[in-house]
């Protein structure tokens, strides 16, 4: 897997590269129920702790869209919005990384917003 | 006892039916009364007016409740107007789809020309037509008003009520709160189910305690309303609205925690501060509230909160499948870890609605095998009530 161009900072999260750092709310979606439990716990165990200096460095970027960001911002801001898509089975101590009983959400349509 | 929450109930809450004869309601006869006797006689939410913000702008709505199409313009003079999405000359439909901006509607089959405002301004070769009246083959207009950027539309050609009369106590209630936010995402989906056990998902807290019960295991009630009863219900001629009540001890965990770090609280966390807040907002200043779950009768929903709204439509396709539109929107994000705190959220509640859609097929499913005829409807689903009461006054069921 090729690494992930990051800021220098945070180039020890490189090794997750780009199918951690996912840009639309339906791939970080899919990422996670698709995923096992042990993957999306070692992404978050390792990203987790790092959060609140991710976001300390993105509140001091001026561009408050993510697609316009620099590619190395633009991938940090994309992975810590893909750790937070899997906290969700980690906090709530669900059985795997999706809630047993749901609408498929396969059949959801997830309509693109601008900004996002 | 005394410091349980009893739920204050609003309008005329005795002669609700509580016991709904359902299974009737699911056959094709019934859905078509539905269509006939309550959509095409109701104002109707089908856009928003900043979908389209310059003169000229547009945007195609279809309607499968209808099996029609309709296009809403926002004309020179800056009136945003839905016509029937149809070329006057041979029927074509007159825009495929989408949206945008133009000062000329072409009709791509015979080149027919109308303005923003639905006038017939060009036809090709004119002169070979005998006896035209331009006039008369403007674009077909339907009734459009709009409410706080929703435009409405009522397809019969003369509404009994204007819009404000039809929202009556909504209309005044919610000025300028919808400009506060902005759309941060949305899901659309066709289920297989009549759209009214689709809506009746929405709009009680009954079933929180339950369905919700690992996702949000404890953003309602607690200690002081452990059953979660709603502390405010109104019932108007013909929308509801109620308040949800807020846990004071909901438990937040650590990723919700940092998101609270870096932007503000968002269900299932909430802050009851009503600054700027219209008066519709939490109208019974409840103190431990949560947000507010208003049905604008009959297919629309809005959840207030007041750092976000949730916009819900159910449109029938037929007496056993419905399209779901849902909107979410939050506060306008000053940076990008406003942003990411608003993500945590609506990933959570993306959860949450996967849940509430998890019942209905299977409602669907037996409800129409006619294993049961009739559903029991509690003080906690009153709107229920509430909703058929009207559904049956508009289709003269007694």
């Amino acid at each position: 897997m090729a690494a992930l161009e990051l800021p220098a900072t945070f180039q020890d999260l490189a090794h997750w590269g780009a199918e951690w750092s996912l840009d639309s709310e339906k791939a970080r979606h899919f990422k996670r129920v698709y995923s096992d439990f042990a993957t999306v716990k070692g992404f978050f165990d390792e990203v987790n702790p790092r959060m609140d200096a991710i976001i300390g460095y993105l509140n001091t970027l001026n561009i408050i869209d993510p697609k316009q960001l620099a590619a190395p911002d633009r991938n940090l801001y994309y992975l810590a919005a893909t750790c937070i898509e899997m906290s969700h089975p980690i906090d709530m101590k669900w059985r795997g990384t999706d809630i047993d009983d749901k609408f498929p959400s396969e059949r959801l349509h997830f309509v693109d917003v601008a900004g996002r | 006892m005394d410091d349980i929450t009893q739920s204050v109930f609003k309008g005329d809450v005795a002669s609700n039916p509580r016991r709904v004869a359902i299974a009737e309601r699911l056959t094709p006869d019934f859905f078509a009364l539905e269509r006939d006797q309550v959509f095409r006689k109701s104002w109707l939410p089908i856009a928003r007016a900043s979908e389209a913000p310059e003169k000229g702008s547009y945007v195609v709505k279809d309607l499968p409740t209808f099996k029609t199409s309709l296009i809403v313009i926002r004309g020179t003079d800056d009136i945003v107007r839905a016509f029937y999405n149809v070329c006057t000359h041979r029927g074509n439909k007159l825009v495929r789809g989408g949206d945008g901006c133009k000062q000329r509607f072409a009709c791509g089959f015979h080149g027919w020309i109308f303005s923003p405002e639905g006038e017939l301004q060009t036809v090709t070769d004119e002169h070979s037509f005998l006896d035209l009246d331009k006039a008369k083959l403007a674009l077909r207009a339907v009734n459009t008003e709009v409410w706080e950027d929703f435009v409405f539309i009522h397809l019969d050609p003369n509404p009994k009520e204007s819009l404000k009369d039809w929202l009556a106590e909504f209309w005044g209630g919610y000025t300028d709160y919808f400009a506060n936010f902005q759309q941060v995402t949305g899901y659309k989906l066709t289920v297989n189910c009549n759209w009214n056990l689709a809506i009746n998902s929405f709009t009680e807290g009954y079933h929180t305690l339950y369905i919700h019960r690992n996702t949000m295991p404890d953003y309602q009630g607690g200690k002081i309303n452990p059953q979660r009863h709603r502390p405010f219900l109104e019932l108007l001629k013909r929308h509801h609205r109620y308040s949800a009540p807020a846990n004071p001890d909901h438990n937040v965990r650590d990723t919700e925690a940092l998101a609270w770090r870096y932007g503000r609280k968002l269900i299932p966390a909430f802050d009851d501060d009503l600054t700027g807040m219209p008066s519709g907002v939490n109208p019974s200043k409840h103190k431990n509230w949560a947000f507010d779950v208003v049905q604008f009768f009959p297919n629309m929903l809005l959840l207030f909160g007041n750092s976000w709204y949730v916009e819900m439509h159910f449109w029938p396709l037929n007496e056993n499948q419905c399209d779901v539109i849902m909107a979410v929107h939050h506060y306008k994000a000053k940076n990008l870890g406003e942003k990411l705190s608003q993500e945590w959220s609506l990933s959570r509640g993306r959860s949450v609605i996967l849940e509430d859609l998890n019942t209905l097929e299977a409602q669907q499913e037996m409800l129409s095998s006619g294993a049961l005829t009739h559903v029991q409807l509690s003080q906690q689903e009153m709107s229920l009530q509430h909703h058929y009461k009207v559904m049956n006054e508009m289709l003269g069921i007694a």
